[in-house]
C-alpha cells in the first residue's frame, strides 16, 4: 500500500467516523448509529495516518478511552440505563478527552491537507476553522447545560441553535474530508 | 472549618479533585503545553477556597456519607458543615476530636512560621547585596527588553549558586556576585518576573499549609511549583534555537545534585534533583504547539472547573439494610437546601412512612431518637411511624397551608395530607375527604433546613374534592372591622404546593397518565401558590331595623407592608355577584331577603399568586355598600390570636 492509498483509506475512515459521531438516530433509547463505531473508525484512521503525522500516535490512548466509554454507554442503553451523569469524575474525563481528541485529530488532518491538497483548495484552512468551531460549540453546549438552571428558557433556545450549528459544522467537516480524499491520486 | 470533621470533609473533597487532576494531567502529559499543566492547578486552588458541601452540593464523591458514618460510630449525630475553607477554633477543646483539630491548627501555625522565618532570612541576606550596575545591568536590561519584561531592581549577592527572583510585591531579580551571567538562566528568571510567579509561590505555599497533613495535597503543591518552573523552561526553549536548547538542558542537569531551598515569595531555576529530572524529560519532549492550542487549553480548563466548582446535588437515600446507623448517616449527608425542600421531605416521610427521609429534615437533637425509633420499629416489621396512626394516601399528596415567615430563617405552615381511610376505623362517607393536619416549623440549623412538628396530628373530615385551592374548613386568619352596625370579617388562607406530578407515559389513545412522585426533592422550590378569601358580615344593630337592609355589597383589597392604601376599590353591582382580581382584590354583592341575619357568609374568591411571597397582608382596605350606596370605607385589621 503506497502513501496515497494509506492516506485515502485513513481520511475516508475519519470522515465516516464523523458521520457516526455527528448523527444519532434512536429506537427508544438505543442508537442505531452508535458513536463507538465512529471511534473504532478513528482508531483505524490513526493506523493509516500516523506515519504521515507522528503526533497522531499520541491520540491512541484517548481514542481507546472514548471507544470503551461509548461501547459501555451503548450497551447500557440496551437495558435503558443512561450512564452519563452517573459518575461526575468519568463525565469530566470523557468531556475533556473528547474536546482534545477532536481538536488534535483535525489539526493533524489539516496538516495532511496542507501537504497534499491542490493549490487554491484551502482545505487545511477549512478544517482548522471547523475544528475551532467544533471546540467552541462543544464547550458552549456543555457550559449552557451546567448553567441551564439559571438561564431558564434562554438555555433551551441557545442549546438548540448551537446544536444546529454543530450539525452544520459536522456536515461541512465531512464534506471537507471527502474533498480531501478525492484530491489524492489513488492510482499512483 | 470549625472542627476536625469539617476539615476532613474539606480535605477529602480537595483530595478527590487532586486525584482527578493528576489523572487528567497524566493523560495530557505529552499533549498539552506546560502553561496548561500549571494553570490546571488553579482548578484545585479554586476547590480549596470553596467550602465543601456548600449549598448541599458535593464534588466528585459524596464524602459527607463517609464523614457522617464515622461520626455516627462515635455517637455524634450533628451535621457536618464547612463554613470557611480556613480553620478557626471557636471553643475550648473537650473531646479527642477537638484536640486533634487543635493539633491540626498548630501544624498550620508552625508551618506558616517556618515559611515566614525563611522569607525574613532571605530578605536579610539580600539587604547585604549590592545594586547591579554597569555592563552587567545593561546585559540584563537588554535581555529583558528583548522579551518585554520590566525589571524594578537587580541585586547581586555573594555566594549564591544561581539567580532567582524574590519578593511578593516589589520583586527583585537577584544574581550571584562575581559569577558570569548565564543568559538562559536570567531569561528563565525574567519569565518568572513577568508571570508574577513569586505571588503564585506564596499562594501555593499558603494553600499547602491548610492541608499540611494531607500527603496528596502536599505532593500536588510541590508538583504545582515544579510545573511553574517547567512553564518558564518552555518559554525559554521557545526563544532558543537548536544547540542552545540542548545547552539549557545541560545547565539544568548540572544542578541536579546541588542543594536548594524552598522559600515562599521566591523562585529559583534549581528546585531539586527529582524535579529537575522531570523538567529535563519535559525539555526532551519540547515542541512548538499548534495555533489554537490556547483555545483548547482554555476550553479544557473550563470543562474541568465548571462541574467541579458547581458540584452535584445529592437526592437519593439508600437502604443498606444491615446497619440502620449507616443508613441514617447516609440520609444525614443529604441536607435540605431549601425551605420548600424541607417541607417536601417531611411530608414524604409521612406519606411514605420513611424514617430516612425524616432524618434528612430532622434537627440534630432528635437524630438519636429517630435512630432508636427506627430500630424499635424494625422489630415490629415496620420502618417508621411518623406519629400518624392512620395511613396517609401517598397518591393524595400534601399541601402547605398558611405558610408564614417568622423570621429570615424560620417559617411556619400547616401540613395537610389526605388519609387513605377514615380515622379510628370509622365507616367512610361518599364525597367526604379525610385529612390529617399538623402545624410545622421549618428553620435553618447548621446551614440546612430542618422541620419540627409543633403539635400532634389532627384529623378533619371535609366535603370537598380538592384542597389545592383552599378550604373553609381548614385554618385561616381573619381581618376584622366594623361600620354602620355591621362587623365585617375577611378570611385569608394560602396554599403552597411543590410540583410532584410525574408523567408516566403519553399514550396515543388514553393521553398522559401521571402519579404522585414520592422521590426526594431536598432542593425543591414551591411551584404554585393559591390564596383564598371568604367574607362574613354580621349585623350588630337593632334587630327590628335589620330588614331595612335589602342589599349588601363589600369590596376589599389586601394592603401589604409599605404599600399605599388603594383609592378606588371595585364597586359591587348585581344581586349575587363576586368579582376578584389577581392582586387579591375582591368584590361581593348580595340581595338580602327578610330575616337574613344576623350573620351572612358571602361568596369566596381567590387565585394564584407569586409562590415566593409568604408575607401576609398588613390589613385589608374595604368599602361597605348598603342598599347600593357606599356607606363606609374602613380598614380591616388582623384579628390577633384567632384561627379557625
Amino acid at each position: 500500500m503506497n502513501v496515497y492509498q494509506r492516506l485515502y483509506k485513513g481520511i475516508g475512515r475519519a470522515a465516516w467516523g464523523y458521520f457516526f459521531i455527528y448523527f444519532d438516530f434512536n429506537i427508544n433509547t438505543v442508537s442505531i448509529i452508535p458513536s463507538f463505531i465512529g471511534y473504532i473508525l478513528f482508531l483505524s484512521a490513526i493506523d493509516f495516518l500516523c506515519e504521515e503525522e507522528r503526533e497522531l500516535d499520541l491520540l491512541r490512548v484517548l481514542v481507546g478511552i472514548l471507544t470503551v466509554w461509548h461501547i459501555v454507554s451503548w450497551l447500557a442503553s440496551l437495558v435503558s440505563i443512561d450512564i452519563e451523569g452517573m459518575l461526575q469524575a468519568a463525565d469530566i474525563v470523557i468531556g475533556v478527552v473528547n474536546i482534545y481528541f477532536h481538536f488534535q485529530l483535525l489539526t493533524n488532518l489539516a496538516s495532511i491537507a496542507a501537504k497534499y491538497q491542490p493549490e487554491e483548495y484551502y482545505l487545511d484552512e477549512k478544517l482548522l476553522s471547523y475544528r475551532t468551531m467544533q471546540t467552541v460549540l462543544l464547550t458552549s453546549v456543555i457550559i449552557i447545560g451546567y448553567l441551564s438552571k439559571w438561564l431558564g428558557d434562554l438555555a433551551a433556545v441557545t442549546s438548540v441553535i448551537m446544536i444546529i450549528a454543530y450539525l452544520i459544522a459536522g456536515v461541512l467537516l465531512m464534506k471537507a474530508l471527502f474533498d480531501l480524499r478525492r484530491c489524492l491520486p489513488t492510482d499512483a | 472549618m470549625l472542627d476536625i470533621w469539617s476539615f476532613l470533609l474539606q480535605t477529602l473533597t480537595v483530595s478527590g479533585v487532586a486525584a482527578l487532576i493528576l489523572l487528567i494531567k497524566a493523560l495530557f502529559k505529552d499533549k498539552l503545553p506546560p502553561k496548561w499543566q500549571f494553570a490546571v492547578w488553579g482548578v484545585l486552588g479554586l476547590i480549596m477556597l470553596i467550602p465543601a458541601g456548600l449549598f448541599g452540593r458535593y464534588t466528585l464523591f459524596r464524602w459527607q456519607i463517609v464523614i457522617e458514618m464515622i461520626k455516627s460510630l462515635f455517637g455524634d449525630y450533628s451535621f457536618t458543615r464547612v463554613y470557611f475553607p480556613i480553620p478557626m477554633i471557636t471553643s475550648m477543646p473537650t473531646s479527642v476530636g477537638d484536640w486533634l483539630f487543635v493539633i491540626y491548627v498548630l501544624g498550620i501555625i508552625l508551618l506558616l512560621f517556618k515559611y515566614l522565618i525563611s522569607y525574613y532570612r532571605l530578605e536579610r541576606i539580600l539587604k547585604c547585596g549590592n545594586e547591579v550596575s554597569g555592563e552587567r545591568l545593561s546585559k540584563i536590561n537588554e535581555i529583558a527588553e528583548l522579551h518585554n519584561v520590566k525589571i524594578r531592581r537587580v541585586t547581586e549577592v555573594d555566594g549564591l549558586p544561581s539567580a532567582f527572583v524574590f519578593g511578593v510585591f516589589r520583586s527583585v531579580l537577584v544574581v550571584p556576585k562575581g559569577k558570569d551571567l548565564n543568559e538562559k538562566i536570567i531569561l528563565h528568571e525574567l519569565f518568572h518576573l513577568k508571570n508574577k510567579d513569586t505571588v503564585w509561590s506564596v499562594v501555593i505555599c499558603l494553600l499547602k499549609c491548610f492541608h499540611w497533613c494531607n500527603p496528596l495535597i502536599v505532593y500536588c503543591a510541590d508538583k504545582a511549583l515544579n510545573d511553574m518552573e517547567s512553564r518558564c523552561d518552555q518559554y525559554v526553549l521557545e526563544s532558543l534555537e537548536g544547540e542552545e536548547r540542548r545547552e539549557y538542558g545541560k545547565i539544568l542537569l548540572s544542578m541536579v545534585s546541588e542543594g536548594f531551598s524552598k522559600t515562599p515569595g521566591s523562585t529559583s531555576i534549581n528546585n531539586g534533583g527529582r524535579n529537575i529530572k522531570d523538567r529535563i524529560e519535559n525539555i526532551a519532549r519540547f515542541k512548538k504547539y499548534p495555533q489554537g492550542m490556547g483555545l483548547v487549553s482554555i476550553c479544557i480548563l473550563i470543562l474541568m472547573a465548571l462541574p467541579l466548582t458547581m458540584g452535584a446535588q445529592a437526592s437519593t437515600v439508600r437502604d443498606f439494610g444491615a446497619n440502620v446507623n449507616f443508613d441514617l448517616a447516609y440520609a444525614r449527608s443529604i441536607p435540605c437546601t431549601t425551605m420548600a425542600g424541607a417541607f417536601d421531605t417531611y411530608a414524604k416521610s409521612i406519606l411514605d412512612r420513611n424514617g430516612y427521609y425524616r432524618a434528612m429534615c430532622a434537627p440534630e437533637n432528635i437524630q438519636r431518637d429517630i435512630l432508636d425509633t427506627i430500630r424499635e420499629n424494625n422489630k415490629e416489621g415496620i420502618m417508621w411511624n411518623p406519629g400518624l396512626n392512620e395511613w396517609a394516601d401517598p397518591q393524595g399528596g400534601y399541601y402547605i397551608y398558611n405558610l408564614v415567615e417568622i423570621d429570615k430563617n424560620t417559617y411556619e405552615g400547616l401540613l395537610v395530607v389526605k388519609l387513605a381511610y377514615p380515622p379510628n376505623g370509622e365507616a367512610g362517607e361518599v364525597n367526604m375527604m379525610y385529612l390529617a393536619t399538623q402545624d410545622l416549623r421549618v428553620e435553618k440549623e447548621n446551614g440546612r433546613w430542618v422541620v419540627t412538628p409543633l403539635e400532634d396530628f389532627k384529623y378533619k373530615e371535609i366535603r370537598t374534592q380538592t384542597t389545592a385551592w383552599g378550604c373553609i374548613d381548614l385554618p385561616f386568619i381573619t381581618y376584622v372591622g366594623e361600620a354602620n352596625d355591621i362587623k365585617i370579617e375577611v378570611t385569608y388562607q394560602t396554599v403552597h404546593i411543590v410540583d410532584n406530578k410525574r408523567n408516566l407515559n403519553n399514550d396515543f389513545l388514553f393521553g398522559v397518565s401521571s402519579n404522585y412522585d414520592l422521590t426526594l426533592k431536598p432542593n425543591a422550590e414551591f411551584s404554585e401558590a393559591n390564596r383564598s378569601n371568604y367574607s362574613i358580615c354580621t349585623y350588630l344593630g337593632d334587630e327590628s331595623e335589620m330588614n331595612n337592609i335589602t342589599h349588601i355589597g363589600l369590596s376589599f383589597a389586601p394592603v401589604f407592608k409599605g404599600e399605599m392604601r388603594p383609592d378606588n376599590l371595585m364597586v359591587p353591582s348585581g344581586d349575587h355577584k363576586t368579582t376578584s382580581s389577581t392582586t387579591g382584590e375582591q368584590c361581593v354583592s348580595m340581595k338580602l331577603y327578610p330575616d337574613w341575619g344576623p350573620t351572612l357568609t358571602m361568596d369566596g374568591g381567590g387565585g394564584g399568586f407569586n409562590f415566593e411571597d409568604v408575607e401576609r397582608p398588613e390589613y385589608y382596605a374595604a368599602d361597605l355598600y348598603l342598599n347600593n350606596e357606599k356607606v363606609a370605607s374602613l380598614d380591616l385589621l388582623l384579628q390577633e390570636g384567632e384561627s379557625k
